[in-house]
């Protein structure tokens, strides 16, 4: 990973060495030029030196020529001296292939004044002035000489310095140029790195931003960002990625377990709409039982009295009550099996039939295989007190109204037949409707459970929607079929049990 | 629009590094140090070549010819003159050489009273001295190589005598009255002159070796003699000046004028029928032989001590043969 401080780090040290560079170039640059002036420049002057110090050795001799005081003799020694000195100088330094052929007729012509300067002085010490004079006159006509000579010098000199000094001001030229297009290149590359660095950060950043956006405006969807570099941003974008992902997981769990919850909630809801249904069926049984021991008591002793009166008519009757008060007395939360219904019903048809004699027929075929069926108590005989009620009861004669289980395929099917008045296919449509209210035709009936009541609680018990089918014609009759699933291991334990008997 | 700039501006990025590049490296060429070869003695014999002056073609060709002789041998040559002809400065320049201590001058020798004493101080400073062009006999130089002065006036003379059938009044102007070429000159001429009775010199006038001054004593002549039937100009641009007044006066056809040497400007007058003749020298002969002749002095070989170049008269007539001939 390059870190931005890095990326920060090797811009500024690529531009710092750049310029450094520039720098140094320039001082050398300058540094040369300063040393070829430097060493131009000394030339010069130990040319003038010489042409001046030849002045001076003359100025010299001429003051002791005229005074003779010794004191002058030693400003001459000393003034040759330092005339010699510089004359020594003259080849190692000045001297090149242009002007070794001047420069050896100068250092000649210096020679000369010497030797004819130091004659001049023998010849005054000898006391020969004529010919100290004609030295003298000699010295002098060389000193001019030297002087036309150093004058040539210079001008070679400055000759040779005319290239350098023209090559100089095209450089310098060049180096103006120079740095101008280096500031040009070091501003765009600024620009540039810039424009890179804060574009790698930004776009980057952007992205992530609006996707941030998009996350809390509650879309994960969104596609992963892609950040080419390799910095801090890349893994700022890697770590928002996976932050996304994990949250779009965990927000996938949660859904799940919601669907999860929400089956629970509902299967609660079914339970208690079931215990719903049996607390109103107890309410009603409750209504129903007033003083149902009293009655109950009063009706058993009704019927002995009755027997023993000699009237065993009206005493079975009385016991038939008395069972049915009995079979609706009993806990009503635990399911009985088809047997028990199938008797409950038998006691209400030998009522109906000491109530209607003849008008009505009532049958029964159950087969013996179907009787351990498991069925929530008090289904069938408010499904024929319902065939008994708006069917037949209105019929004076032949009515008929037959009850038979039998097994069909895999399940028992619990058949009412009547062949009263029938009902309207607007009636059997409400019927069949599991969500319809139809409280109202419970009304009349002996347990106040009407058939929706038993419909409902059968579509609890088996957990199933099609418990119930219903044919009628108007004026020929109905059927109502349950469909019951067959309870085998119910069956089973009944078939444990009876064998335990 | 993002995009176009930044590729832009990459472009002018690499534009200007380009240039950056470009100009440190065309600056790296410039300014380097003064060129100074060390000096290395390539050669035997140091000699100093002096001449009145070097500017005219004259001594173009005289110095062309001490060169190709020089390139010959194991020496080096420092061709040397005053600014103007001048005498003293010429002396100067002959002394300077001999405080130099240089191996041998090569000089004119133009008057034996100032050229003299430099040249026998010089030899007693054990320095070889040859004259050429013009000599200064008395002296101790060794030898002296150019034209016979006095045969070349003597030539001269004698074609004016032709020219003007033997009888008439003749102008001279000379480049220097100091000078002994030009004196020799003037006194062959006169030698050839005064051999006829009915033919004389009226006046001799020094120009001084220069053009300006060549018209101005011509055009003193005119007036002084305005007879004059012949001019003789012993220096090479007298005879110019002399065309120039004559043409100005439109005595063209009234005077004989013979001249000396041969610079273009001559030669053209003497195709267009001018000038009647001049006295050709031998310049790059004067040259090539002086060096030659110092060579071998300084090598201690045997030499003559007087080497006279040709000297001719050019016509009309001879200029077109020699041009027939090829140069």
């Amino acid at each position: 990973m390059i870190r931005l401080r890095t990326k920060l780090w090797v811009f500024f040290v690529c531009i710092s060495l750049l310029l450094y560079g520039v720098a140094y170039m320039l001082y050398d640059n300058s540094q040369r030029s300063v040393e070829e002036y430097n060493r131009s420049f000394n030339r010069f002057l130990l040319l003038n030196n010489v042409s001046q110090q030849t002045d001076h050795v003359l100025d010299a001799l001429n003051l002791y020529m005229n005074e003779k005081e010794p004191n002058h003799l030693g400003a001459f020694q000393e003034k040759k001296e330092k005339l010699e000195a510089f004359s020594k100088r003259l080849k190692p330094e000045i001297e090149h292939q242009k002007n070794a052929l001047l420069l050896s007729n100068y250092s000649n012509m210096l020679s000369r004044f010497l030797r004819e300067s130091e004659l001049t002085l023998n010849y005054v010490n000898l006391g020969e002035d004529v010919r100290a004079d004609y030295h003298y006159a000699q010295a002098v006509k060389l000193s001019r000489f030297i002087l036309e000579t150093t004058q040539d010098l210079i001008d070679q000199e400055l000759t040779d310095y005319h290239p350098f000094y023209a090559g100089m001001v095209q450089k310098n030229q060049y180096l103006k140029s120079m740095g101008t297009a280096l500031f040009v290149s070091i501003l765009l590359i600024a620009g540039l790195f810039t424009y890179w660095f804060a574009g790698g950060i930004t776009r980057p950043v952007e992205a992530l931003v609006k996707e941030a956006r998009e996350i809390s405006r509650g879309n994960l969807a969104g596609a992963e960002i892609q950040v080419k570099s390799k910095d801090e941003i890349s893994y700022l974008a890697d770590a928002f990625n996976e932050m996304r992902s994990k949250l779009q997981q965990f927000i996938q769990e949660l859904k799940e377990k919601a669907v999860l919850e929400r089956d629970l909630q509902e299967q609660k809801v079914k339970n208690l709409q079931n215990e719903n249904l049996l607390r109103e069926m107890e309410l009603k049984s409750l209504q129903n039982q007033i003083h149902p021991h009293f009655l109950f008591n009063t009706l058993n002793t009704i019927s002995k009295q009755a027997y023993l009166e000699g009237a065993e008519k009206a005493s079975g009757l009385i016991e038939s009550i008395s069972q049915m008060l009995r079979y609706n007395l009993r806990r009503i939360n635990n399911p009985v099996t088809l047997e028990d219904e199938v008797q409950h019903v038998k006691n209400y048809f030998s009522i109906l039939k000491a109530r209607f004699r003849d008008r009505v027929r009532l049958s029964i075929d159950v087969e013996p295989s179907c009787l351990s069926q498991r069925i929530p108590v008090l289904t069938l005989q408010p499904l024929v007190e319902n065939a008994f009620i708006h069917g037949v009861e209105g019929i004076e004669t032949g009515a008929e109204i037959g009850v038979h289980v039998f097994e069909e395929g895999h399940r028992v099917v619990v058949e009412v037949i009547d062949n009263g008045v029938g009902m309207s296919p607007e009636t059997v449509r409400q019927l069949m409707q599991p969500e319809e209210e139809g409280e109202r035709s419970s009304l009349g009936h002996s347990t106040g459970i009407g058939v929706h009541n038993v419909l409902k609680r059968l579509r609890l018990f088996y957990s199933t929607e099609e418990v119930v089918r219903i044919q009628s014609e108007q004026g020929k009759g109905t059927r109502v079929q349950l469909l019951l699933p067959i309870d085998r291991e119910g069956r089973d334990q009944d078939h444990v049990q009876t064998a335990h008997c | 629009m993002r995009r176009v700039l930044l590729i832009s501006s990459i472009g002018a990025l690499i534009l200007s590094l380009y240039f950056s590049v470009y100009f440190a490296w065309q600056s790296f060429q410039y300014g380097g140090p003064i060129e100074r070869k060390a000096a290395k003695k390539d050669y035997k014999y140091h000699v100093v070549f002096i001449s009145q002056e070097k500017g005219s073609e004259y001594w173009k060709q005289v110095k062309r010819g001490a060169k190709d002789a020089a390139a010959e041998y194991d020496v080096v040559v420092e061709f040397k003159a005053p600014l103007q002809p001048n005498i003293d400065e010429h002396v100067d320049l002959i002394e300077m050489a001999s405080a130099s201590k240089v191996d041998g001058i090569i000089t004119q020798g133009l008057t034996e009273e100032a050229f003299t004493p430099v040249i026998n101080q010089a030899v007693d400073h054990g320095i070889q001295v040859i004259t050429m062009d013009s000599d200064v006999k008395h002296s101790k130089r060794y030898a002296y190589i150019g034209t016979d002065n006095y045969r070349a006036g003597f030539l001269a003379g004698q074609r004016m005598v032709r020219e003007l059938g033997g009888k008439g009044e003749v102008g001279v102007v000379t480049g220097s009255r100091r000078a002994n070429n030009m004196i020799q000159r003037v006194e062959g001429f006169r030698e050839a002159i005064r051999q006829h009775e009915k033919m004389r010199i009226v006046t001799v006038k020094e120009s001084n070796i220069s053009l300006v001054q060549a018209s101005q004593k011509t055009k003193e002549i005119f007036n002084q003699y305005p007879d004059v039937d012949g001019l003789f100009g012993t220096s090479a641009s007298d005879v110019i000046g002399m065309v120039e007044e004559s043409e100005s006066r439109g005595k063209m056809n009234d005077v004989v004028i013979i001249g000396f040497d041969q610079l273009p400007q001559t030669l053209k007058y003497l195709k267009e029928g001018k000038i009647e003749a001049t006295i050709t020298q031998e310049p790059y002969q004067i040259g090539y032989q002086s060096v030659q002749s110092m060579m071998a002095l300084l090598q201690g070989k045997p030499m003559e001590r007087r080497i006279y170049t040709p000297v001719k008269v050019l016509d009309r007539e001879n200029m077109q043969a020699e041009e027939e001939d090829g140069p």
